[in-house]
């Protein structure tokens, strides 16, 4: 080969250039294999990625619905408004600066490249003012255009500068590490520190809600702006159009007549309670940012071919989302879809999609109802003059709290509590109310005291659906009536109460509570008035006569331990009923022991006594029903359903019965003052485990304290109008450490039949 | 006037040197052309710069190449000079301004000059006339005294910095002692001793980054890191070091066969913000408005070009003019390999840009110094008796 080219080849320089020229047309013929690669290959996925450049597909926003209660009254809905967005630049006060540095090196381009730093400062200089007065020009005019005070218009600026570079140096610690770590050497803070962050080229809104007239002008303004060759500072303003969330939650100014209160409360006048933002609790609230734990759908989906495509349901980072109450829970339905607008940059037509709308959700609370019944159990001082309030949310005297422990609730005392009002009918819910909602106004300057209360009597918990208490003799009808269907009791017959206690040779356990405070036994009892008298042994036999597992099987069909999906993403469910022994079953029998419930779940139950055995979830939404509503029977013994309804009647009309009277200072009074009414009820003394919280003592140790101590009190009745045939009420109210049932919740249960009167559903 | 008429005579004749003048002028015009997609100002002043490099063609045409090869020490000493001056701490921002944050222009208020470019051609000169009559390179040895001689500019541009251009000149050193007649095995010694640099230069980025920070400044390391994840689509560097090379080759490949034609490509590149478009990127807004016909016009042009320096280098009989041809012919063939390559995803960016096409008056006049120089030296009629340089074939054994 050597040989051959050497021979066409003589001349070694030409051998070579030879060499030379084939190795150039070889590097030549890679790049043009690449080249083909690129274009031919590849061509068309790269022309699709390249051309993506030319369109620009911004989202238009959609509006999301509103929450109404069941009459239409409108809690929460979209709210449009114009607001003025300022260009971050003017918001530091370096965009004067900037067009001015521009200015001079625009005008005076040779001398510029020749001046130093202190040279080109000084030129900058002479054209500051002008750039200065156009600013200061733009902050007059929107102070006066948006009708604000100059200070709230710089405080506003302030915080968006803080908040910005909070962002900036976030992001420029979080470069400086990454660089530092992929170059292994130190980097300097002013290496990263000089690349802007997205924030730092947007506009922010500075001012909101402006009106039409407003918004005309300051668009004028900016069109002549645009159209200026020159720079105006107008040039970095912008009308931009939102929707923000606004909360119609009314605040009530409630009447109260004072002349149906118990004896010690009583007045002849009302007095008018302040309600703040009834029913929150259930309408919920949003949140302003997505978190990762929200899991929802992504703003771009991606296809399996590799490709993106948007996705109009999905959520951008800085969308709202509902974090509780109905907001959470109706989110996908509230939501609705963002449309989108793609304009093109090679003049073909833009492109619209119309953004879908949120739907609406119909509540099935009456927020009057809320507010009245918000307004009745208000903690507020009853000898309060500017602000007073009926004192049935406060520790009295009369209550009958048990006086061996040490810190039981002292008179006078705030008491947290909640009540359930249910539409047997329907199972909605019409009212909700959890006690406290708010912090009070006093603390709002104490920090640590602020803290301590929240702690204590932790506002933001919707009681009604999300604490769990012992149900205490307010349980004792549901025994009743599933002794009955078991036929384990005859109607007529009897049980024994003597001797006051359920054990002969043990007078000290499984006391009826009759003997406990009189030494006493109520002997022989029927179902009904076992019932009214309450009686603790009674209902320990009936207990250890269905046995542990009976009583939990029945419970459970009642509704404990289960959530009922009623539409509250803070609805618990309990552990229900959990005994399993004999005496485990004659402690759940008359509610203590191993067995809970919540407001809601008792408010219901009783709706299902009252319906005869019909089980129907409670709910708190009307509208949509996005699930059927179940109905389940649970075949109870119709004899043993009015039984238990007759029991119910006495203990609440008869003048023995545990739910019936008050007992007070100056005498006895019925505890239901309403005509017109036929009341079925039972009150409970649950006995209440103590209140703990944390807190850390002076070596920082985190120790127990025990706060509260005492009785629950409850009250559940049903009511019904003279002309149905069945209850059409069902009323739950609990008092926490509020002692006697009776007295402490049975007067609250009084004040919201007659709010329930006042409201035309009685 | 008589021996001036034989001369322009001579200069006029065609010779294989007018092709590559010919293809300096397409390549000229289409850089023109693809300068007025992204800015129609870039291209007006290139117009002007392309008519200054044609008068410095001509020039070019007058010297006799004795003459040149007298002048070639002192012409490097000068560019040597200059190289140092615009690394010297103290000189003034005004004189030697900081451009992408290197210091590689003297600004002479009426125009830039960029003493690297100048620095090109009078490497090729002065090293082909100290080869011309030498044999040392013949030994490993001999070797040592061509680098050094290259080191020295190499390392005052590598100071700017301007890794680029330095790149330049080892290939363009290697491919002249080639033709020369080097030992073959010792410039592959010497490849793969580079190779293997490089290939360790880039492994240390990885395994010992510290190491490789002797060899390759910070912002280097990462432009090698941002090619190689290119390859292997690890989307890191996507908005950030490879931001240019990926929009470039977007731009490439999205070209197709045919192109879009002025207004779209137009339309695209300054949707794109392809940095550099009109200098270092030029070669993908030419694929992207002319298709990959445009791309193989490019490459068939430089091949042309490079083809005419061959022809004009085996036709001469001085060995200072061939060795300049091999040198120019090398010089550019590795510039624009190195661009193109950039521009297609083969190599990482170096700040390179593309002969004759790239927006850039001082690249533009050094080149069309080179297609001058060529012309001349074509022209030149071989004196004889000469002896055959670059000759050390052994002796064919005599036949029994």
């Amino acid at each position: 080969m050597r040989r051959t080219l050497r021979r066409l080849m003589p001349a070694m320089f030409h051998r070579r250039l030879l060499l030379l020229v084939m190795c150039a047309l070889t590097a030549t013929a890679v790049l043009a294999v690449q080249t083909v690669n690129l274009t031919i290959v590849q061509g068309d996925h790269l022309r699709t990625a390249a051309e993506s450049i030319l369109s620009d597909q911004r989202p238009t926003p959609t509006t999301r619905g509103s929450i109404r209660d069941r009459y239409g009254r409108i809690l929460v809905e979209d709210n449009p408004s114009y607001n003025i967005a300022v260009k971050y630049d003017l918001l530091t006060g370096t965009w004067a600066e900037q067009c001015a540095r521009r200015q001079a090196r625009k005008e005076h381009p040779i001398p510029w490249r020749q001046l130093d730093d202190v040279g080109r400062h000084q030129l900058v200089e002479r054209y500051l003012p002008t750039f200065e007065h156009q600013v200061n020009g733009l902050w007059r005019t929107l102070t006066k255009l948006a009708a604000t005070g100059a200070s709230d218009l710089e405080k506003r600026r302030t915080d968006i500068v803080r908040r910005v570079d909070a962002v900036a140096m976030s992001r420029w610690r979080r470069l400086l590490r990454q660089r530092g770590e992929e170059l292994a050497e130190p980097i300097e803070f002013r290496d990263v520190a000089h690349e802007r962050v997205r924030e730092q080229t947007e506009a922010h809104e500075l001012v909101e809600a402006i009106d039409d007239a407003a918004r005309f002008e300051i668009e004028r303004r900016i069109a002549a702006a645009r159209r200026s060759a020159e720079p105006d500072v107008w040039q970095t303003v912008r009308i931009v159009f939102t929707n923000r969330r606004k909360y119609r939650l009314p605040s009530f100014r409630v009447r109260l007549d004072r002349s149906t209160l118990p004896g010690p409360l009583r007045r002849d006048d009302s007095i008018e309670v302040s309600v703040q933002r009834a029913g929150w609790q259930i309408v919920g609230a949003m949140r302003d940012r997505i978190w990762k734990e929200d899991r929802v759908e992504p703003y771009r989906a991606q296809l399996p071919d590799g490709s993106t495509r948007v996705n109009p349901r999905g959520y951008l980072p800085d969308d709202s989302i509902g974090v509780r109450g109905i907001e959470r829970a109706m989110e996908s339905h509230l939501r609705g879809a963002r449309g989108s607008v793609t304009t093109y940059r090679d003049h073909r037509p833009d492109k619209a999609e119309p953004p879908i709308a949120g739907r609406d959700v119909d509540l099935a609370i009456d927020i009057q109802l809320q507010a009245r019944i918000a307004a009745i159990m208000s903690t507020a001082d009853p000898a309060d003059m500017d602000r007073p309030g009926p004192g049935l949310m406060r520790a009295q005297s009369w209550h009958r709290r048990p006086k061996d422990k040490p810190l039981i609730p002292r008179d006078g005392k705030p008491l947290c509590g909640a009540a359930v009002v249910l539409e047997v009918k329907s199972g909605h819910v019409l009212a909700a109310v959890s006690v406290p909602s708010q912090s009070p106004d006093e603390l709002a300057d104490d920090a640590d005291a602020l803290r301590r209360w929240r702690t204590i009597n932790r506002p933001y918990l919707n009681r009604a659906v999300a604490m769990r208490y012992p149900p205490g003799s307010t349980i004792k009808p549901l025994v009743l009536t599933a002794l009955y269907t078991e036929h384990r009791l005859a109607p007529h017959e009897t049980l024994s109460c003597a001797p006051g206690h359920r054990y002969p040779d043990k007078p000290d356990q499984y006391r009826c509570w009759y003997f406990k405070s009189y030494g006493l036994n109520h002997g022989q009892l029927d179902g009904p008035d076992a019932l009214k008298f309450s009686c603790n042994v009674w209902f320990f036999h009936a207990g250890q006569s269905l046995g542990a597992s009976g009583l939990r099987r029945w419970f459970e069909r009642f509704g404990l331990g289960r959530v009922s999906n009623s539409g509250l993403p803070e609805e618990i469910g309990t552990l229900g009923a959990m005994g399993i022994s004999h005496n485990d079953a004659a402690m759940m029998a008359i509610g203590q022991g191993p067995i809970e419930w919540t407001p809601l779940q008792a408010a219901a139950a009783y709706a299902t006594l009252a319906r005869g055995g019909i089980v129907i979830a409670p709910t708190f939404i009307k509208a949509p029903t996005t699930r059927p509503r179940q109905t389940i029977d649970l075949q109870l013994d119709p004899i043993g359903v009015e039984l238990a309804l007759e029991g119910l009647r006495r203990a609440a009309n008869d003048q023995q019965g545990t739910a019936s009277q008050l007992r007070l200072p100056g005498g006895h009074e019925r505890t239901f003052n309403i005509s017109g009414v036929e009341i079925f009820a039972k009150s409970g003394t649950a006995e209440a485990p103590d209140l703990h919280i944390e807190i850390r003592d002076e070596q920082g140790q985190k120790v127990k304290q025990t706060i509260r101590q005492g009785d629950h009190g409850w009250m559940i009745c049903l009511a019904k109008r003279p002309e149905s045939l069945r209850p059409d009420l069902a009323v739950a109210v609990i008092v926490e450490y509020g002692g006697s049932g009776g007295h402490a919740a049975g007067p609250i249960v009084n004040q919201i039949l007659h709010a329930l009167r006042s409201e035309g559903y009685l | 006037m008589t021996s001036t008429t034989p001369r322009l005579a001579r200069l006029l004749r065609i010779t294989a040197a007018w092709i590559a003048l010919c293809a300096a002028v397409g390549l000229t015009l289409i850089g023109i052309k693809a300068i007025g997609t992204i800015d129609p100002e870039y291209a007006a002043k290139q117009r002007v710069w392309c008519m200054a490099a044609l008068l410095a063609t001509v020039l070019c045409m007058m010297p006799r190449p004795r003459v040149v090869g007298l002048c070639s020490y002192g012409l490097l000493l000068i560019t040597l000079g200059l190289l140092a001056f615009v690394i010297l701490p103290g000189v003034p921002g005004s004189i030697v301004p900081r451009i992408n944050s290197a210091q590689s222009w003297i600004d002479l208020r009426v125009m830039r000059v960029q003493p690297s470019e100048l620095a090109k051609i009078a490497f090729v000169l002065a090293m082909a006339w100290y080869l011309r009559h030498r044999n040392s390179y013949r030994t490993l040895r001999g070797l040592l005294i061509p680098f050094g001689i290259m080191f020295v500019p190499v390392a005052l541009i590598l100071r700017q910095p301007d890794l680029g251009t330095s790149m330049l000149f080892p290939p363009t050193l290697l491919v002249m002692l080639i033709a020369a007649g080097a030992k073959l095995r010792h410039v592959g010694w010497l490849i793969a001793t580079a190779v293997a640099i490089i290939v360790v230069s880039v492994s240390a980025i990885y395994i010992a980054p510290r190491a490789a920070g002797m060899v390759l400044r910070p912002h280097q390391q990462m432009r090698f890191k941002a090619m190689i994840s290119q390859i292997t689509n690890d989307p890191r560097y996507d908005d950030t070091v490879n931001y240019q090379p990926r929009k470039a080759k977007q731009l490439v490949g999205s070209g197709q066969l045919w192109g879009y034609g002025a207004a779209k490509s137009a339309t695209l590149t300054r949707a794109h913000r392809l940095p550099e478009a009109h200098n270092d990127m030029i070669f993908a807004v030419i694929v992207n408005r002319w298709g990959l016909i445009g791309g193989l016009v490019i490459l068939a042009l430089y091949a042309a070009m490079v083809g005419s320096f061959a022809m004009i280098a085996a036709r001469s009989k001085d060995p200072f003019t061939r060795l300049v041809m091999v040198g120019f012919g090398g010089l550019l063939f590795t510039q624009a390999t190195i661009n193109i390559a950039v521009n297609i995803g083969l190599m990482p960016v170096t700040g390179i840009t593309l002969p004759f096409v790239s927006y850039g008056g001082s690249s533009l006049v050094t080149m069309f110094v080179m297609i001058g120089l060529s012309i001349n030296f074509a022209s030149q009629k071989a004196r004889s008796p000469t002896r055959p340089s670059f000759e050390f074939d052994p002796p064919e054994p005599a036949m029994a």
